[in-house]
C-alpha cells in the first residue's frame, strides 16, 4: 500500500541543508464562544536564515505554539505570508502538504507518540506510507542511537520516562532528513535536568546536520544556547535579539 | 433509530402478514371447497404431491352410486352437492356441402375430384390427405337408378346403384355406381368414400342433392365430417347453484330436473327417423376443439370422362381415377368450429341416432428425472370402433383417432334388442365463456364446461404452437380431453341404461362438487370446519375425498411424446391444483412474522447494548471522578441505569412519533397498542442492554475509570504498513471492538437467517398461483426488514469506530503532522472498520448459518446462498461506515486537536 504513494519527492540522505523560513505580516485570531477573539498572533514579519536556531519566548498565551504550528503548516494563517525555502505554504494541495511536512520535523510539548507503537516504530511512523531511499529500520536504529536510546527500541511509550518519550519525539521527527525542526516546549514536561540533555541533544543534531531549529520555551538556558531568541507578546514580536 | 426500526418493522411485518391473511382469505373459497370422486380414482401421483389433476374427470364414468350422492347430500355442513355423470363420448356427424360451381370448366362433361387435408394440434399434425370424392357434370341428361318409382332391386352384397347418362348420339351409359351397402371395410379408416360420386346433368341441377341443400343452380360434393362430443349428466338445480350455469344459456332454455327421455313415436312424415327416445341436451357454443379441413377441389384430365363411361364397377371406378393427374383448382378451408354450428342446428331440429358411445380412460404419467410428467402412449385396436348397425362394420371414425393415443377407449355398443333409439335434442345453447370467473388465484379445474389449460412451457414448444394452447381434438384417445360439450339430466340417465346394457346403472356420477356452508371464523377454522365435514363425507361413503378450498392452481410440467402425423414432442405447462395452499401459506407466514420479530427484537437490543456500552465507556473519567469523590456503587449503577432508560425512553417517544408518522404515510394497517408498545419495549431494551456496563461501571476501580479508554498493547508487534496499524490499533480496544463486531454479526446473522427463511418460504409457498402471489405480497417486508438489519449493524459498527477514533483524534493529528496524507490516515480508520466487519459477518454469517441449520435443518442449497450475501453486505456496509467515519477525521483541526490532548 505504501510503495504506491512512494512517488513524491524525498529528501535524500545527503541533504543536510537546513530551510530557511520568511514571515511576511503573519496574524491569526481565535474565534471563541460569543464574539471574543484573541489575537494570538498579530503581525509577525520574521526570516529565519537556513541553519540558524531560533528561541521563542514570551509569557503563556503569548503565541508561541501558534507561531510554530502556523509555520508547520498545521494551521492556517488569517493574514499574512510564510515560506519555507521561498515556497508559500498557504496554498498547497493535500500531498503537497503532506510533502512539505514531511521536511519538517515537530517536536510537541507532550512528546504525541502514538502509544501502541514502540520506540522504533514510533520513529518510523511517519515512513510507514511511503517508500524511502534509505534504509527506514536502520535509520530509525541510528537515531534513536543518536538520542542515546539504543537499548530501549523495543520499549512501548508506556514503558520510557518522559525525557525518553521526548527523545524518541526527536528521533522521529528526524527520520525525514528535514530540514527544519519545530520543538514546542520540548523541555516543558521534563525536570531542568532532562531538559538540558534534551536541549543537547536537540543542538548537536542541529549542528551536525545543519538544520534550522525553532524551539519555544519558557527556558531561559535553552534561550541562551541559540543563535537568537525572539520574545512574544500578545501575539506580537517585543524583542528580536538579531 | 433501533426502536424506530423496531417498531417500523413490527409494523411492517404485521401489515404484511394481514395482507397475506387477507389474500388467503379472498381466495379460499373456489368453486367448490371439497371434490368427491370414486374411490381408487385419486391417482398416486395426485396423492404424494397433494395435487389435483386437471383432467381430473377425465377416465372417471361412474362409480359413485344415487345412494352414495343422497348420503352426501344429507351430511350436516354440505351446503351444495352436484354431481356430474359422465356418459361417454358420442359421434356426431354433419354434411358439409363442397360447391364447386366456380370452378367448371366450359367442357360439355368433365370430372373433379375432392381431397380432405385434416389438421390439428395448431396445424403440427397433418394426416394424410383422403380422397372424399368425385363431382361428375355433363350437359347429358341423367336419370338416377333410385329415383325410378315403383322399382324393386333384389340387394346382394355386390349390388350397385348407378345413374343413366344419354350421350349426345343417343347411347346410353351408367355413371355415378355405388355399392347399395359399402363393402365390409378392413379399418375404419380405408378411404372407402373416393367411391362417393355427385353427377350433376345441367340439364336438371336438382338431380342429386344432398343432406344440405347446394344453391339452386349449383352443384358439387359433400365432406363428412364427424366429430366426437362428450355428454354427461348433471342436476341442473345444483350445477345452477354451484356456478349459475343457466345464466350462460344463449339460446333455448336451460335444463329442467323433470327433463328426462321423451318417446316419439312414428312420425306420419316420409323419411323421418324411426320411433325414438329423445334425450333433452344442453349444448355448448363452443366444441373447443381444434380441427381443420382443407378441402381440394381438383380437375382431372378430359380422359377422366372416359372412364366414367366405361361402366366400372365403384372400387374400380375410384381406383382408376385416383390414377389420373388432378390438376387442384380451389381450396376450401373448413374449422371444426363451422361444422360444429351445423351439428347444433342438427341437434336442435333431427339428431343423428345415437348407437354406440365411447368412455376413455385415465392417463398415466411416467415421473422424469426432471419432475416433468410424461403421459404413457395406449394403442387402441381398430374393433373399439366395430358398428353393430352400419353396414361396413365400422362406425365413422374420426381420422384424429390414427394418431397417438394416450387413453384406453371402450365402446359402449347398443344392444339390437333395445326397442327405441335414442336421439338427442338440443333444448338450449350454453355459452361457456358467460360462465362466472373464479379468482386466477384459487381457480379449481372447471372441466365441466372448459378444456384443460395446456400452453407451452418451453420456447421450441411456445414457437411450435404459436404462442396458443394446446386444445383438445376429435381423437377421443388423445391427451387432452374435451370437456363435456352437452349436457342432460340425471333423471336422462335410464334412457341410456335401457339402450346400453354395459352402461355403469347402479354408479352413474363420476364425481361430486360439495361446496360447505355455515362457515364462520378465521381462515383455518374455516377450513377445519371443511376439513371435518369431508372427512364425515370420506367416512359415510368409502370415496375419495379432496379438499379443494384453499387450494390454489399450480403449473405441472408435461412431456408430450411427439404424434405420429407430424407433432413433434412438446413440453406442455398445464394448471393443476396444488390442495391446502392456504394452511401451508398461512403457516409459513405466521412462523416467518415470529421469526422476524425475535430477531428485530435481537437486533435492536444489541445495537442499544452497544450504545449503552459506548456510553459508559465514554464517561469513564466523569464516573472515575464520582467514585473518586465518594458515591457509593449502587448510585452510580443508578445514574448509569437512568440514564441509560432515559435515552430509551427518549428512542421509545421518538420511534414511535416517527413510526405512526411512517404508518399514516405508508398507509399500514397497525393497530395503534403495537405502536403504543413501543416505548416500554424500547426502555425495557435500553434497561436491559444498559445493565452490564452500569455494573461494569458501578465496580470499576476508581482509578481504571480514570485511566484512559484505550490502552496500550502488553506484547507490541512491530508495525511496518498502515494495515498493521490498523490491526494493531483494534487490539487496543478488543472489548469494543468484539462488541462492534458481535452487533454486527447479530444483524448479519439476522440477515443470513431471513434471507433463508424468506427463501424457505418461497420455496414451500411458490409452485401455487396464490403463493407466488403472497411471495411478492410480502417482499417488500422482506426487503426492509434486511436493509435494517444491515442498517442497524452497519450503524453499531459506525457508533464503536467514531468512538474509537474520536478517542484517538490526536494521534491521527500526530500521523497528519509528521507528513501522512489524508488518505493515508483514512484507510487506518477504513481498516479498522475492515477488520471489524470481517470479524462481524464472518462470524454473523456462521452464526446465522446455525440457525439456518437448526431451524429448517442442514440443507446447504438453502444456506449457502443467504449466509454470502449476508457476508458481502456486512463487509460492504461496513467499508462505507467507515469510510463515512474516516471521512469526519479529514476536517480535524491539526493544531487544537493537538493542544486538546
Ligand atoms: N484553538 C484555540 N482556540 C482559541 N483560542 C486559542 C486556541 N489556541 C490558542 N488560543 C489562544 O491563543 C493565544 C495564544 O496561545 P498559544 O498556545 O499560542 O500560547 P503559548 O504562547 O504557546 O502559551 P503556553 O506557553 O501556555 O503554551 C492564547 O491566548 C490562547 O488562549
Ligand atoms: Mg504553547
Amino acid at each position: 500500500m505504501a510503495a504506491r504513494d512512494s512517488k513524491s519527492s524525498h529528501p535524500s540522505r545527503g541533504d543536510h541543508q537546513g530551510l530557511g523560513v520568511s514571515l511576511t505580516a503573519v496574524s491569526k485570531t481565535y474565534r471563541s464562544g460569543v464574539g471574543e477573539s484573541v489575537q494570538a498572533v498579530d503581525a509577525v514579519t520574521l526570516d529565519i536564515p537556513p541553519g540558524q536556531s531560533l528561541a521563542i519566548t514570551g509569557r503563556s498565551g503569548s503565541g508561541k505554539s501558534t507561531l510554530l504550528h502556523l509555520i508547520g503548516a498545521m494551521d492556517v494563517p488569517d493574514e499574512g505570508r510564510i515560506t519555507i525555502d521561498g515556497m508559500n505554504i498557504a496554498r498547497l494541495r493535500d500531498s503537497e502538504r503532506a510533502a512539505l511536512r514531511r521536511r519538517i520535523g515537530f517536536v510537541f510539548q507532550r512528546f504525541h507518540l502514538l502509544p501502541a507503537l514502540t520506540a522504533l516504530d514510533n520513529v518510523l511512523a511517519p515512513v510507514i506510507p511511503y517508500r524511502t531511499d534509505f534504509d527506514k529500520v536502520t535509520r530509525a536504529r541510528d537515531l534513536l542511537g543518536a538520542v542515546g536510546l539504543a537499548d530501549r527500541v523495543k520499549h512501548l511509550p508506556s514503558q520510557l520516562s518522559g525525557g525518553e518519550q521526548q527523545r524518541v519525539a526527536i528521533a522521529r521527527a528526524l527520520i525525514n532528513h528535514p530540514g527544519i525542526v519545530l520543538a514546542d516546549e520540548p523541555t516543558g514536561n521534563l525536570d531542568t535536568h532532562t531538559g538540558a540533555e534534551i536541549v543537547a541533544v536537540l543542538d548537536r543534531l542541529r549542528i551536525e546536520r545543519g538544520l534550522t531549529l525553532l524551539v519555544a520555551t519558557h527556558d531561559a538556558s535553552i534561550a541562551a544556547s541559540c543563535d537568537r531568541t525572539l520574545v512574544l507578546s500578545d501575539g506580537r514580536i517585543v524583542s528580536d535579539s538579531d | 433509530m433501533a426502536s424506530v426500526s423496531f417498531s417500523l418493522l413490527t409494523a411492517a411485518t404485521t401489515t404484511s402478514t394481514a395482507q397475506v391473511q387477507g389474500t388467503v382469505a379472498r381466495n379460499l373459497r373456489p368453486a367448490y371447497d371439497i371434490l368427491v370422486r370414486p374411490p381408487g380414482s385419486t391417482t398416486p401421483l395426485e396423492a404424494s404431491k397433494g395435487l389435483v389433476r386437471d383432467n381430473y374427470l377425465s377416465g372417471i364414468f361412474g362409480g359413485i352410486t344415487l345412494q352414495q350422492y343422497a348420503q352426501i347430500l344429507k351430511i350436516p355442513g354440505v351446503q351444495l352437492a352436484a354431481p356430474i355423470a359422465m356418459i361417454g363420448y358420442v359421434l356426431q356427424g354433419v354434411q358439409i356441402p363442397i360447391d364447386v360451381t366456380n370452378v367448371l370448366t366450359p367442357a360439355a362433361s368433365q370430372v373433379l375430384t375432392l381431397t380432405d387435408n385434416r389438421t390439428t394440434d395448431r396445424g403440427l399434425t397433418r394426416f394424410p390427405p383422403s380422397s372424399i370424392g368425385y363431382v361428375y357434370v355433363t350437359d347429358d341428361p341423367l336419370q338416377s337408378q333410385a329415383l325410378k318409382p315403383g322399382t324393386s332391386i333384389t340387394v346382394t352384397p355386390t349390388t350397385v346403384i348407378e345413374s343413366t347418362e344419354v350421350l349426345p348420339n343417343g347411347q346410353k351409359v351408367t355413371v355415378c355406381p355405388s355399392y347399395f351397402h359399402v363393402p365390409n371395410l378392413t379399418s375404419p379408416f380405408a378411404d372407402y368414400q373416393a367411391q362417393n360420386g355427385y353427377c350433376w346433368s345441367r340439364r336438371d341441377l336438382t338431380a342429386n342433392a344432398g343432406p344440405v341443400q347446394l344453391p339452386p343452380g349449383h352443384v358439387g360434393g359433400y365432406l363428412d365430417v364427424v366429430l366426437p362430443f362428450l355428454v354427461a349428466a348433471i342436476d341442473p338445480v345444483a350445477e345452477q347453484q354451484l356456478v349459475g350455469l343457466g345464466n350462460a344459456v344463449t339460446s333455448g332454455r336451460y335444463l329442467r330436473p323433470t327433463d328426462s327421455a321423451v318417446a316419439i313415436g312414428a312420425q306420419p312424415i316420409p323419411g323421418s327417423l324411426a320411433p325414438h327416445l329423445q334425450v333433452p341436451v344442453l349444448a355448448t357454443t363452443n366444441p373447443f376443439v381444434d380441427d381443420t379441413d382443407q378441402i381440394t377441389v381438383s380437375r382431372l384430365p378430359a380422359a377422366a370422362v372416359a372412364l366414367l363411361h366405361q361402366g366400372l364397377l365403384p372400387d374400380q371406378l375410384a381406383a382408376a381415377l385416383a390414377k389420373e393427374t388432378p390438376i387442384p383448382a380451389e381450396r376450401v378451408t373448413l374449422t371444426a368450429q363451422e361444422a360444429y354450428q351445423q351439428i347444433l342446428q342438427q341437434l336442435s331440429n333431427s339428431a343423428p341416432l345415437v348407437d354406440a358411445y365411447w368412455t376413455s380412460g385415465p392417463t398415466t404419467y411416467r415421473q422424469l428425472s426432471g419432475g416433468d410428467l410424461a403421459p404413457l402412449p395406449v394403442t387402441n385396436s381398430n374393433s373399439v370402433w366395430t358398428s353393430s348397425v352400419l353396414s361396413n362394420g365400422f362406425e365413422a371414425a374420426p381420422i384424429d383417432s390414427t394418431d397417438l393415443g394416450f387413453r384406453q377407449l371402450n365402446e359402449q355398443l347398443r344392444t339390437n334388442t333395445s326397442p327405441q333409439l335414442l336421439t338427442l335434442h338440443a333444448v338450449g345453447e350454453f355459452d361457456p365463456s358467460k360462465l362466472p370467473g373464479f379468482s386466477a388465484l384459487s381457480q379449481v379445474p372447471l372441466e365441466t364446461y372448459y378444456p384443460p389449460q395446456v400452453t407451452g412451457a418451453d420456447a421450441a414448444s411456445q414457437k411450435a404452437l404459436g404462442n396458443q394452447p394446446l386444445l383438445p381434438n376429435a381423437n377421443m384417445a388423445g391427451y387432452l380431453q374435451q370437456p363435456p360439450l352437452i349436457l342432460t339430466t340425471l333423471s336422462a340417465l335410464p334412457a341410456f341404461e335401457q339402450d346400453f346394457p354395459t352402461v355403469n346403472a347402479t354408479a352413474p356420477i363420476s364425481v361430486v362438487r360439495v361446496r360447505v356452508g355455515g362457515l364462520h371464523g378465521s381462515v383455518r377454522q374455516q377450513l377445519a370446519q371443511i376439513g371435518q365435514v369431508a372427512a364425515a363425507i370420506r367416512q359415510a361413503t368409502g370415496l375419495d375425498v379432496d379438499i379443494t378450498a384453499g387450494s390454489s392452481p399450480t403449473t405441472e410440467t408435461i412431456a408430450l411424446p411427439a404424434g405420429s402425423d407430424g407433432r413433434p414432442a412438446l413440453t406442455l405447462n398445464e394448471s393443476w391444483v396444488r390442495k391446502a395452499v392456504a394452511l401451508v401459506i398461512l403457516n409459513a407466514v405466521d412462523g416467518k412474522s415470529l421469526a422476524l420479530f425475535v430477531l428485530i427484537l435481537i437486533v435492536c437490543g444489541f445495537f442499544l447494548a452497544n450504545a449503552a456500552f459506548a456510553a459508559v465507556r465514554a464517561r469513564r473519567t466523569e464516573i472515575g471522578v464520582l467514585r473518586c469523590l465518594g458515591w457509593p456503587r449502587r448510585m452510580i449503577f443508578m445514574f448509569i441505569l437512568g440514564e441509560v432508560m432515559l435515552t430509551g425512553l427518549v428512542a421509545g417517544i421518538l420511534g414511535t412519533g416517527v413510526s405512526a408518522l411512517l404508518i399514516a404515510l405508508l398507509r399500514l394497517e397497525v393497530p395503534w397498542w403495537r405502536v403504543g408498545l413501543v416505548i416500554p419495549v424500547a426502555m425495557l431494551l435500553a434497561g436491559l442492554s444498559g445493565l452490564v456496563p452500569a455494573l461494569l461501571a458501578a465496580h470499576a476501580q476508581p482509578l481504571d475509570a480514570v485511566a484512559p479508554a484505550v490502552r496500550a498493547p502488553r506484547r507490541p508487534h512491530p508495525v511496518r504498513h498502515i494495515a498493521g496499524l490498523a490491526l494493531v490499533n483494534l487490539g487496543r480496544a478488543p472489548a469494543r471492538a468484539a462488541l462492534a463486531a458481535a452487533a454486527l454479526a447479530v444483524g448479519i446473522a439476522a440477515l443470513t437467517v431471513l434471507l433463508a427463511l424468506n427463501l424457505a418460504f418461497d420455496q414451500g409457498v411458490v409452485g401455487s398461483a396464490l403463493g407466488g402471489f403472497v411471495a411478492n405480497q410480502v417482499r417488500a417486508v422482506d426487503y426492509l426488514s434486511a436493509s435494517l438489519a444491515i442498517v442497524l449493524g452497519a450503524a453499531s459498527v459506525a457508533d464503536v469506530l467514531y468512538i474509537n477514533l474520536r478517542e484517538r483524534a490526536s494521534e491521527f493529528a500526530v500521523l497528519t503532522a509528521v507528513g501522512w496524507r489524508r488518505g493515508h490516515v483514512a484507510r487506518v480508520a477504513i481498516g479498522e472498520g475492515l477488520g471489524i466487519g470481517l470479524a462481524g459477518s464472518l462470524g454473523g454469517a456462521v452464526l446465522g448459518l446455525a440457525v439456518v441449520a437448526i431451524l429448517l435443518g442442514p440443507d446447504l442449497s438453502l444456506i449457502a446462498a443467504p449466509a454470502a450475501a449476508a457476508f458481502v453486505a456486512g463487509i460492504v456496509v461496513t467499508i462505507v461506515a467507515a469510510s463515512i467515519v474516516a471521512a469526519t477525521l479529514q476536517r480535524l483541526p491539526l493544531a487544537a486537536t493537538l493542544a486538546e490532548d
